[in-house]
């Protein structure tokens, strides 16, 4: 009964539950029709704002982190002008600086190169 | 009865020290106010505010995270009935009769008789927890790691397949859920698994950054730029609240019932409280002599979901507290925060931490009663809040599930952890696997893991173990019966081509 007991189990159980996932008709396959049409913009800038905060958190600090992840990822809403992104991102580095850097305490330096 | 009673009033001792207190009020504020805002379930919140509480003792941290649960369910609700805007899946029912109630000038009565259905199912709900739980102290100290990992894998179960949407995918997300579980460093034998040399991932996956990766950031994905129309709330004001006697008196009977079957649910591990409040609803519905008139803004339709939602809240705490089965994954969250405090839930955990179960159970009603305050002049502010456009709201909210990530371990690669578990998380719901399970699972995994080896210690690797004795037989018996129920219901689908009823209800 070593560490990979139970991972094998689990394996096992997830190879079958997917057999029969892809095997057997769906029970609400009727029901439901997929909607869609969401475009690619959205999605990636959320992923790309929150992988930017990582790098630049390492690469420049809380403050360049925070604008440029609130920038990106308020520019995947279509509605969002050049300008709101911009506002809401100075606003949040506000936030950021006022309210986790000097009220809470946090541990990422406001500017920085690296750790 | 009388040690039940001055228990609690040990409890209210612990609940009322200011710091405790403070946490707690800080937990129904936050939790009222982020579940108001469109888009923002008690999941999400919770998972937002999880990082806060590793910096604070266990009591204050479970006290605030039960806090910022009800307070969030109190918050969903006004969403539910002004805007018609579900934020937690439970509420979808809401919407049925709580906007219909809106369009034509009522939002207000609705509110009113919400909070009124939520604090009393709320008291009901508490008292069970103070009168049953100690019932299950007594049968405790029979529970071994044999019996604890037959209810777990009980409770995994009931929670993958008692839910919305296909059992198999339950069980697969669960799976998955357990699979995540074990990486990281194996506590028996000290070795790496799955850590791919990723020396970050040797103490195992964050819980933080796994939720708020399935719950927000994936959420996130799913809806930018779905156009929501974004309707004018309407102003509601005080006076607005108060329901006139009618209504009153037509939602005096189904807050009972609701209560009843909330508690009923509540008891029963693994069930999520999506159905629980479809149940209320239907039961309502079927016993009305005016079915018609549900979908259109009855008041029953919303007293009684809504009660039975706060009662099976409460209830669930049973189950989560004593025998450390969640009832579903926001419950899940719940138990994940106190095994990181170092508080092993289980059968022990009363007599272990008396002072954190009652204290809890006081602030239960602390709460509640707070909430109560708190609605009735604060509900032109949630008004204003509800209508916080979706554009502003999300960026904002990655910013804040950035920083709170981070702040756990101080650790940049947690990061990337949300981002990872976020992308997966979407192509999963895209593809209508359920995301919850995934925390039920990674919760429970780990303790399931650990007490099936200890059993496998104790029997010297002889499986039979969990038949041959009496109280896990009964349990896998249950577990048996549970699958073969599934497979039954599926069998008779096949043969009609058409849905239980129950699915039909839920698809509506």
């Amino acid at each position: 009964m070593g560490p990979g007991f139970i991972p094998i189990v689990l394996g096992t159980v997830l190879v079958l539950v997917g057999a029969a996932i892809g095997l057997l008709p769906e029970l609400e396959a009727q029901s439901h029709k997929v909607e869609h049409v969401m475009g690619w913009r959205g999605p990636l800038c959320i992923t790309c704002s929150v992988l930017s905060f990582a790098f630049f958190g390492f690469y420049g600090g809380l403050i360049t982190a925070t604008f440029v992840a609130v920038f990106i990822a308020a520019m995947g809403d279509h509605n969002n002008t050049f300008r709101d992104a911009m506002l809401l991102a100075v606003v949040m580095v506000i936030v950021a600086v006022v309210i986790f850097s000097y009220g809470l305490q946090l541990q990422i330096p406001l500017f920085s190169w690296g750790a | 009865m009388t040690q039940a009673l001055l228990d609690l009033w040990y409890g209210f001792g612990i609940a009322l020290q200011p710091n405790n207190l403070m946490w707690s009020v800080f937990g129904v504020l936050i939790g009222n106010l982020i579940g108001v805002l469109p888009g923002m379930g008690p999941l999400t919140t919770i998972s937002m505010l999880l990082p806060l509480t590793y910096a604070v003792s266990p009591i204050p941290a479970i006290l605030m995270l039960a806090g910022i649960f009800y307070g969030s369910q109190y918050g969903g609700a006004i969403g539910a009935i002004l805007l018609n805007l579900p934020s937690h899946p439970p509420h979808a029912v809401t919407c049925l009769d709580g906007y219909p109630m809106t369009l034509r000038g009522r939002g207000g009565a609705a509110l009113g008789i919400t909070m009124m259905a939520s604090f009393f199912a709320a008291s009901v709900g508490i008292v069970l927890m103070i009168f049953l739980s100690p019932l299950l102290k007594t049968v405790a100290f029979k529970f071994g790691p044999t019996e604890i990992s037959a209810i777990m894998l009980l409770g995994l179960l009931a929670g993958a397949t008692i839910s919305r949407g296909s059992p198999l995918k339950g069980v697969a997300m669960t799976t998955l859920g357990i699979f995540i579980g074990t990486i990281g460093t194996d506590v028996v034998s000290g070795t790496p698994r799955f850590t791919f040399g990723f020396n970050e991932l040797g103490d195992g996956v964050d819980l933080a950054a796994l939720s708020l990766g399935v719950f927000g950031i994936a959420d996130f994905l799913l809806s930018v730029n779905r156009e929501s129309v974004q309707k004018a709330a309407t102003t509601v004001r005080l006076r607005d609240m108060r329901p006139t006697y009618q209504e009153l008196r037509k939602s005096l009977f189904p807050m009972f019932r609701g209560t009843a079957i909330g508690a009923i649910f509540g008891a029963m591990p693994g069930t999520g409280p999506t159905i629980t409040t479809f149940v209320a609803y239907a039961l309502e519905r079927k016993i009305s002599k005016t079915p018609e008139r549900f979908g259109r803004g009855a008041i029953e339709g919303i007293a009684a979901p809504e009660a039975s939602a706060h009662a099976k809240t409460q209830v669930d705490f049973i189950p989560t507290m004593t025998l450390g089965i969640p009832g579903d994954a926001v419950m899940a969250l719940l138990l994940g925060a106190l095994v990181i405090k170092g508080i092993q839930p289980g059968p022990q955990l009363i007599t272990d931490h008396p002072d954190l179960f009652w204290g809890l159970i006081a602030s239960f009603w602390i709460g509640n009663l707070l909430l109560i305050i708190l609605n009735v002049p604060l509900i032109g502010m949630w008004v204003k809040l509800l209508q916080v456009p979706y554009r502003l709201l999300y960026p904002s909210a990655i910013f804040f599930i950035a920083v709170g990530v981070f702040s756990t371990r101080n650790s940049l690669f947690d990061i990337f952890q949300v981002a990872t578990f976020g992308t997966v998380g979407a192509i999963f719901l895209a593809l209508r696997f359920p995301a919850a399970p995934i925390v039920l699972g990674f919760v429970l995994g780990p303790l399931l893991e650990e007490n099936f080896r200890r059993a496998m210690v104790l029997s010297r690797g002889e499986l039979m173990i969990f038949v041959s004795r009496p109280i896990s037989a009964v349990i896998m018996g249950i577990c048996v019966l549970l699958i073969a129920a599934q497979i039954f219901a599926y069998g008779r689908w096949v043969r009609t081509q058409k849905s239980p009823a129950l699915t039909e209800l839920m698809e509506e």
